[in-house]
């Protein structure tokens, strides 16, 4: 007689197992997390990401006093880099922007107001520059108008770098001028994340090769626009709420007694080359309604329209587009600068700041 | 295509899926398309010398077998071993020691002022010649002695010699071991399945984690002009343990995949920093070659079966030409030579240590271990400084730097050496005292212990490893 098969798959069997995987899934988070404190002090439990550096506020987004968020650290005023230095003298400039003036992909201590602050001081004998990183990711140049008001009032810049990003005035039809960015409430209660998937997704990006990513990216835009148009061109009225708000902050950074230097938008593609694919996928990944050639295209019809206010109102214009647009060492994806674009913009905008200085002097004389 | 690379992390799955669907005959051939896939991903044209040395080999095998069986006399095997020897030996002499004795040559000329116009010649060295050259040498040799039955199925022994796990670092198997798991008929048992991946999960910890973290440290120190005493012995300590779990790492990884695959390679480290004498490290440091030595070369020259002065130069043969086998350079000739020297000064001192051994009983038998220990580790570490130099100059100049080990030294590197060696020295403990080399497979480790073991491994692995880097032994 034979003996009976013994089964795989028994209840006792499969609760062994799904007990086993939670010990292995358990341990793996709290590796993930004792990693995060020892590399970053990040604390063991709770939230530990990006957005927890900034909060909202009645007047905006604003950065949240001393916090740290991996090699991302803000100052007391809440500011990227060092403290701000009580008023002795020193001539402040205050970098206004998005991620590419808060600096994502740079070391510390590289990103391009720092570069800034470094080549000014290098051609004086003192500490005569100070620059202030208001630079906040996602940041709309029209949005972020209240808190150039707010600087003003409490630091007295007397020169603004303005360096605005045009994507984000996708599918905007109006200007922001002041009115800050609506934020939905936070949740009243949600799951812990698990900070082992985003290492983990991470790791995936960095170990897949070129093209497999490519086309996980086009999954996921084609999941992500799946139930809405995806536009050609960026409509006008966008390009128009763009300009309104560039003229906006401009204003005010003269209402506050500083004055104004705009930058062009650069970007990585100029000649087309092999891996313009991988970098174009990655930014409409931010963008899924938009397609790549929409995206170029805004970016040169934006950064037309940044010359023409610099041109209408009479403002210095550094032209980084022209400058290191199309080089890929500059940037570290489709616009964030690598620590050599940083610096390269740093040495643009340092030949500008004593022209607009010179500015200063001639407006406050007369 | 190195183990620690994505492309293999791929390789492998579908090879294993499709390899379990396959009768036999079918694994077996499947097996050499996909050997044949993993070689040509370095070159293409290594698959050249690799298919020409074993297609001679199997003939000659195959003509000494039917001598064999006709009753011939040793004579008529030998041309067969001979031919086989010239056209093996000839091959990875071409490619791994021309332009070495050629160079050498030169220098040599040009010390004693002459200028010798001899060429040199542009070839790339096949991964792995070394490793399968000898592999297939004891096959030759084992059908000669008439220890082996020469296979009738060319494609049985071209799998054994190309068989992916073991082609580029080795184990070197021997034919007798590996032939005969060739030709029958496999059976992957789900303890295999489970020691495959714990072997291969502890090898890739090893290799990504401890040999390639050290590695920087190793690079910085061997690659400054002037590096202190302090910098040396913490480099010379990085590196006694990256070499190992470099090496054992490739082999762990490639032992596990056999074993995947249903097949069993020897051991080929035997916790070799828990040696206590040069004889002892090197039946517990890469064992494949030092019994392919001790075996093929060190008995055959007559061993220590000839007196005194005829064994230790045996002993200094066999492991100089065992340090040149590493690469064509004269640190490694160095390297085996101070080996060879270690050997003949531990066989000149046994009598001496036997009494020692004899009188430290009680309380004194564990110092005097641990002083073995201690002293023979040193010894080995001062042996990897010959192995890692880059020229004799830096040998002298880190010699003299080590006179003065504490000078110099940053503390802040040398707990990182510390650190990342922690974990290989706490399980080596607990494998020497436990006498198991599975250490997952401790009585006292329960089954949720080891998943929190493997999902730190892991996550060390995945998260905290460098970035790939090629196994220091594919350039042997």
């Amino acid at each position: 007689m034979s003996e009976p098969r013994k089964r795989f798959f028994t209840p006792r069997r499969a609760v062994r197992w799904l007990a086993i995987a939670a010990v292995c899934v358990l341990t793996l988070e709290i590796a993930a997390r004792f990693d995060d404190w020892v590399t970053f002090g990040a604390p063991l439990l709770g939230r530990y990401e990006m957005e927890q550096l900034f909060q909202p506020t009645p007047r905006g987004l604003r950065g949240v006093p001393n916090a740290k968020c991996m090699k991302w650290g803000l100052n007391g005023e809440g500011f990227r880099g060092p403290e701000v230095q009580p008023a002795s003298g020193q001539t402040r400039v205050v970098t206004y922007g998005a991620s590419e003036t808060f600096g994502i992909y740079e070391d510390t201590g590289q990103e391009y107001p720092r570069a800034l602050e470094h080549t000014l001081n290098a051609r004086t004998s003192g500490d005569r520059f100070e620059v202030i990183n208001a630079g906040i990711p996602g940041m709309r140049v029209g949005s972020g108008v209240l808190l150039l008001q707010d600087l003003g009032a409490s630091l007295h810049p007397q020169v603004v770098v303005v360096y605005s990003t045009p994507t984000h005035y996708i599918g905007v039809s109006r200007p922001y001028c002041g009115r800050p960015v609506t934020m939905p409430p936070p949740p009243g209660f949600s799951l812990p994340k698990l900070r082992l998937a985003d290492k983990l997704k991470d790791r995936v990006k960095e170990a897949l090769p070129p093209k497999g990513m490519t086309a996980m990216r086009k999954a996921g835009i084609w999941w992500e626009s799946r139930h809405q148009t995806v536009i050609e061109r960026v409509a006008p009225e966008s390009l128009d709420a763009f300009e309104s708000d560039l003229h906006c902050a401009l204003k005010t950074v003269r209402e506050i007694g500083a004055v104004p230097i705009l930058v062009t938008h650069a970007n990585r593609f100029g000649a087309p080359r092999p891996d313009d694919d991988y970098w174009l996928t990655g930014w409409r990944g931010q963008y899924p309604e938009m397609k790549e050639s929409g995206l170029i295209d805004l970016e040169t019809q934006a950064n037309g329209r940044i010359r023409a206010v610099a041109r209408a109102e009479n403002v210095i214009l550094v032209d980084a587009a022209q400058a290191l647009g199309g080089v890929p060492e500059n940037f570290a994806d489709h616009a964030h600068f690598t620590n050599a674009g940083a610096a390269k913009l740093g040495a643009l905008l340092s030949r500008a700041v004593p022209e607009a200085l010179d500015e200063r002097k001639r407006l406050t004389k007369n | 295509m190195l183990f620690n690379s994505l492309e293999f992390l791929v390789f492998l799955p579908v090879v294993l899926l499709v390899y379990y669907r396959l009768p036999h005959k079918g694994q077996n051939a499947f097996l050499v398309l996909a050997s044949c896939f993993f070689y040509a991903s370095w070159d293409w044209r290594f698959l050249f010398p690799l298919l020409f040395s074993t297609t001679i080999d199997y003939f000659c095998a195959k003509r000494m077998q039917d001598s064999l069986e006709r009753g011939e006399p040793n004579r008529a095997r030998r041309r067969y071993l001979v031919f086989s020897l010239v056209t093996n030996l000839g091959l990875l002499g071409f490619f791994k020691y021309f332009n070495f004795f050629i160079d050498s040559f030169h220098n040599l000329g040009t010390l004693v002022g002459v200028d010798l116009p001899l060429p040199t010649l542009r070839v790339i060295l096949p991964i792995g010649i070394s490793f399968y050259t000898f592999q297939a040498l004891s096959y030759t040799i084992d059908v000669y002695r008439g220890q082996l039955h020469a296979t009738r199925s060319f494609w049985d022994f071209f799998l054994a010699v190309l068989f992916f796990p073991h082609l580029v670092a080795g184990p070197i198997q021997r034919a007798s071991n590996l032939i005969g798991q060739v030709v029958n008929p496999r059976r992957t048992t789900l303890v295999q399945v489970q020691d495959g991946l714990h072997l291969m999960a502890w090898g890739f910890f090893k290799k990504v984690v401890v040999a390639d973290g050290l590695a920087t440290i190793v690079n910085q120190t061997f690659g400054a002009p002037a590096a202190t005493g302090g910098e040396t012995l913490t480099a010379v300590y990085a590196f006694a343990f990256q070499i190992y779990c470099d090496f054992s790492g490739y082999t762990d990884i490639a032992r596990g995949v056999a074993k995947l695959l249903g097949f069993e390679f020897m051991l080929n480290f035997n916790l070799p920093y828990f040696a206590t004498n040069p004889s002892d490290f090197w039946q517990r440091w890469h064992i494949s070659l030092s019994s392919w030595l001790r075996d093929y070369l060190y008995i055959p020259l007559g061993g220590n079966r000839k007196g005194g002065w005829l064994t230790y130069r045996n002993l200094m043969l066999t492991m100089v030409l065992g340090g040149l086998w590493h690469g064509a350079a004269w640190n490694f000739v160095a390297w085996g030579f101070y080996h060879g020297l270690l050997l003949i000064v531990h066989r000149l001192a046994t009598p001496s240590l036997k009494k020692i051994d004899g009188a430290a009983q009680g309380f004194w038998r564990g110092p005097w271990f641990v002083l073995r220990l201690f002293v023979m580790f040193h010894v080995t570490c001062y042996g990897w400084l010959l192995f890692r130099a880059v020229s004799f100059g830096q040998i002298a100049h880190m010699t003299a730097a080590l006179l003065h080990p504490l000078a110099g030294i940053n503390t802040e590197t040398f707990g990182l050496v510390a650190l990342l060696s922690a974990p290989i020295i706490l399980v080596q403990l607990v494998q020497y005292t436990s006498g198991r080399l599975e250490f997952m497979r401790q009585p006292w480790l329960p089954v949720a212990g080891r998943a929190i073991v493997y999902s730190v491994m892991l996550y060390c692995t995945v998260f905290r490893g460098a970035a790939p880097k090629a196994f220091v032994y594919f350039q042997f």
